[in-house]
């Protein structure tokens, strides 16, 4: 405690006290309540939980949003600056400012996660289907054939994950420093702007990511790849999805399909013909996987082909690489 | 210019009270699990204090240093009234998730079953004082508040403090030492509670 004098019990006042009564013992908070606590009351700090009617409201303001759009999208462009996309032949006006609304409605559906402990002994794991392109030597991109994909991802350094993809393949891998953790997820910035220019910071003005368009495709596709296999602090995944919307050229597609067939509204960024797809449950706004879709002929693909499709079976916590999680 | 961390909170920077969160969380639940003696409603509690100060951080003084007493002071009306706390703040508390129940016994659930004996035991002889001078020993004596501190935190004068205080510990003396006397058919496990409080009396924060 700090030097200021103290007018409180004298030490052997103190000391007759706590012998008094038995001692009350010494809880302590473990470090994944307190983490979920305070993620919550974070959540509640930044975006408070609204009553019922006040909710309704709300939800009508959005849906009139896209018949400002048109006007808005004008003005949106502009703002940006230095950013400035390619314009693509599948944005249509208005798509801008509603794909800011519909990431507003999947950030607050975000945002009531409820997210599990996750222990540094323990296994992140993240079970998908998943199918992507193979190019070789610089011939036309091919479709590989759908797999199951398993991943158990070990939460702290030496510590023995897993990966299982199609039949019976399966490879460890060992946990190391620089890998991606709950902790370190926990630990990024939760404020979008810092998020965003934290990734935009690592792909360089030069060489790949010359092009603006470039870097904002890659920028769309990290935190895409945040969504597609990890379990996330809830406050980051609101934070992710605030960063989307910043992007240039984010756009609404209002139905996309996912490796497992389920259908949903999607989340999209075009670039170089290929548009990258986040997609959602239309009813819940939970993602369910991500597509990629060539919206024009290049040399590599032709139009109308799906240069990429996954979607998430399931997501949990597990002791052991290989175990499963529990059913809820 | 740089404000003061009780200039932040008041003007609702939420990073520095994130940061009042981190500072204090451990001694607000020690408090809260010691007087309710029920480690899930003290997480409630632990939530509400923090949902309650941030509702009222406009009332923070700018002058002062620590601001535990000031939390305290919400953890001790919102025991005092948890029902009506909850009620409030009933939307943002249904977010949080409850802990899972643990299945095996492992020994961090046998040392919390242990734990859970002793705080009961304290809970018992705490019991016997009248409410007012409960909250004083759980304060000064529990969560290491000084007079000043817990003066602030129930909002009573000092000298009130020290007399509730003093009123505890003669209480207390004399019901130790009518238990010391030999009764007939009295059961009080007074030795088990010695060894307990040679054994962890370091453990006291």
């Amino acid at each position: 405690m700090n030097g200021t004098p103290r007018r409180g019990p004298e030490p052997d006042e103190l000391a007759e006290l706590v012998r008094l009564l038995p001692p009350p013992g010494d809880p302590e908070l473990s470090d994944g309540r307190r983490h979920l606590l305070k993620e919550h009351l974070m959540l509640q700090i930044e975006e408070p939980a609204t009553s019922p009617k006040r909710h309704r409201r709300r939800r009508i303001v959005l849906l009139a949003a896209p018949l400002a759009a048109a006007v808005a999208a004008g003005l949106i462009t502009g703002l940006h600056g230095g950013r400035a996309t390619p314009s693509s032949p599948a944005a249509r006006p208005g798509d801008e400012s509603s794909a800011t609304a519909l990431l507003d409605r999947i950030s607050l559906a975000a945002a009531h996660q409820t997210v599990p402990l996750v222990r540094a002994d323990q296994f992140v794991y993240i079970k998908s289907k998943v199918a992507w392109t193979i190019q070789t030597n610089g011939g036309p991109r091919v479709p590989q054939p759908l797999r199951v994909r398993e991943i158990w991802k070990a939460q702290s350094p030496g510590r023995r994950g897993l990966l299982r993809e199609g039949a019976g393949r399966s490879i460890v891998f060992v946990g190391e420093k620089d890998d991606l953790t709950y902790r370190k997820l926990a630990a990024m910035p939760t404020e979008p702007d810092a998020l965003l220019a934290g990734i935009y910071a690592t792909y360089p003005k030069s060489g790949k990511t010359a092009e603006p368009a470039a870097r904002n495709a890659a920028v769309f596709q990290e935190l895409g790849r945040l969504l597609s296999e990890q379990i996330l602090p809830p406050r980051l995944a609101v934070a992710i999805y605030r960063a989307a919307a910043k992007i240039p050229g984010v756009l609404v597609v209002p139905d996309s399909v996912d490796a497992a067939g389920r259908h949903g509204v999607a989340v999209a960024l075009v670039a170089y013909g290929e548009r990258n797809e986040w997609i959602f449950d239309k009813k819940t706004l939970t993602y369910l996987g991500e597509r990629g879709y060539m919206v024009k002929d290049t040399k590599l693909a032709k139009k109308g082909m799906i240069t990429a499709t996954t979607a998430v079976l399931q997501r949990g916590v597990v002791d052991r690489s290989g175990e499963l999680p529990a059913k809820p | 210019m740089e404000l003061s961390a009780r200039a932040r909170i008041r003007a609702g920077d939420p990073v520095a009270f994130g940061e009042l969160f981190d500072e204090h969380v451990s001694a607000v639940y020690r408090y809260a699990v010691r007087v309710t003696g029920d480690w899930a409603a003290a997480e409630d509690i632990v939530s509400l204090t923090f949902l309650e100060a941030w509702r009222v951080r406009e009332r923070i003084q700018l002058e002062g240093e620590s601001l535990r007493p000031w939390l305290f002071g919400i953890a001790t009306n919102i025991l005092r009234n948890a029902s009506r706390s909850a009620r409030r703040h009933e939307a943002a508390l249904r977010r949080v998730p409850r802990r899972d129940l643990v299945p095996d016994f492992s020994a961090e659930v046998v040392g919390r079953l242990a734990d859970a004996e002793e705080l009961a035991a304290a809970r018992a002889a705490l019991g016997r004082l009248r409410k007012a001078e409960r909250e004083v020993f759980a304060l000064c004596v529990w969560a290491g508040l000084n007079y000043t501190e817990a003066a602030a935190a129930l909002g009573v004068p000092l000298g009130t403090v020290r007399s509730r205080l003093s009123r505890a510990r003669t209480r207390l003396r004399e019901l130790t030492d009518a238990e010391r006397e030999p009764s007939p058919g009295g059961g009080q496990l007074k030795g088990d509670g010695r060894a307990n409080a040679v054994r962890s009396k370091e453990r006291h924060a």
